[in-house]
């Protein structure tokens, strides 16, 4: 998994309910990644050709608030160095 | 001289052949069942300077020790048995979530799981679908038949009771794996080194 957007929440209800909500978007579930923390956690996971739409519904639909969740880009570089960038909520 | 071991598992055939080998016994082989005991007497073969060479003999096999004197190496044999070499194992689902509790949590852990699976550096030998667990393979989550795909082009051997995709009416609706029957599934839980229940 070389490039993706992730989305991770303060409650595994708000992963649930974030997942059905980006199925259009292909929203895939994985466990939160060691990188970004010790804790277990579902986290949404989003291919880059589906992040247009993903972002879109999530802006349109999502009853989150800002403090509810974190989202991330994730990805390698030319190296293979993998790179996390926290995006802006 | 030749050591019968048939039936017998580590580390009784390597000590059989290192009481030999220490007598410097020449000419020296043992009937053994299979491979487990085959790398465990080539490990004392290599250590003592008496390599072996192995061939199949009448469905198992017969190891033999080259001539030669015996290094002398402490011990009756017992430490070339790896006790864990049969590092293989079976991950067996038995019904469509992981844990109880929340049908709606067992159903992401399981996602979560097939998922770090895919991911790991060592697959799983087999993914066992049994009872409830076959739906898991209908599509009904299109992650999981990605991951479990992902997983076969790995090497993983993905078995589904037809049985069971017969009982929930879903045998046309298997999106990934292989249909197979109580044999293959038993046969696959007896062969590896652990199974996994989810």
């Amino acid at each position: 998994m070389n490039d993706y957007y992730l989305y991770t929440f303060a409650s595994t209800h708000a992963a649930i309910l974030t997942e059905k909500l980006l199925k259009p978007a292909e929203s895939r579930i994985m466990p939160v990644p060691r990188f970004i923390s010790a804790s277990c956690g579902i986290s949404v996971m989003i291919k880059p050709e589906n992040k247009e739409l993903a972002e879109k519904i999530f802006a349109e639909e999502s009853e989150l608030t800002a403090e509810e969740y974190a989202y991330y880009h994730i990805y390698k570089d030319e190296n293979g160095e993998q790179h996390c960038d926290k995006l802006e909520n | 001289m030749r050591l019968d071991a048939k039936g017998k598992q580590c580390p009784i055939p390597v000590i059989m052949a290192k009481k030999e080998l220490d007598a410097n016994t020449q000419d020296l082989e043992i009937l053994v069942d299979g491979q487990a005991q085959i790398d465990n007497l080539a490990r004392l073969g290599d250590s003592v300077g008496r390599p072996v060479t192995s061939e199949p003999c009448d469905g198992i096999f017969l190891v033999k020790f080259a001539n030669g004197d015996t290094k002398s190496v402490d011990g009756d044999g017992s430490e070339y048995c790896n006790a864990s070499a049969n590092n293989t194992y079976a991950v067996f689902f038995n019904k469509d979530s992981v844990g109880s509790g929340s049908d709606e949590l067992g159903l992401s852990l399981a996602k979560m799981a097939i998922f770090t699976l895919s991911e790991s550096d060592k697959v799983p030998a087999y993914i066992l679908f049994m009872n409830g667990g076959v739906k898991l393979t209908t599509g009904i989550e299109p992650q999981i038949v990605e991951n479990l795909q992902t997983l076969i082009d790995k090497g993983t051997k993905v078995l589904v009771c037809g049985t069971c995709l017969n009982f929930f009416g879903v045998k046309d609706d298997m999106k990934v794996g292989t249909v197979s029957n109580m044999y293959d599934i038993l046969g696959a839980m007896q062969e590896v080194g652990k199974v996994i229940t989810l």
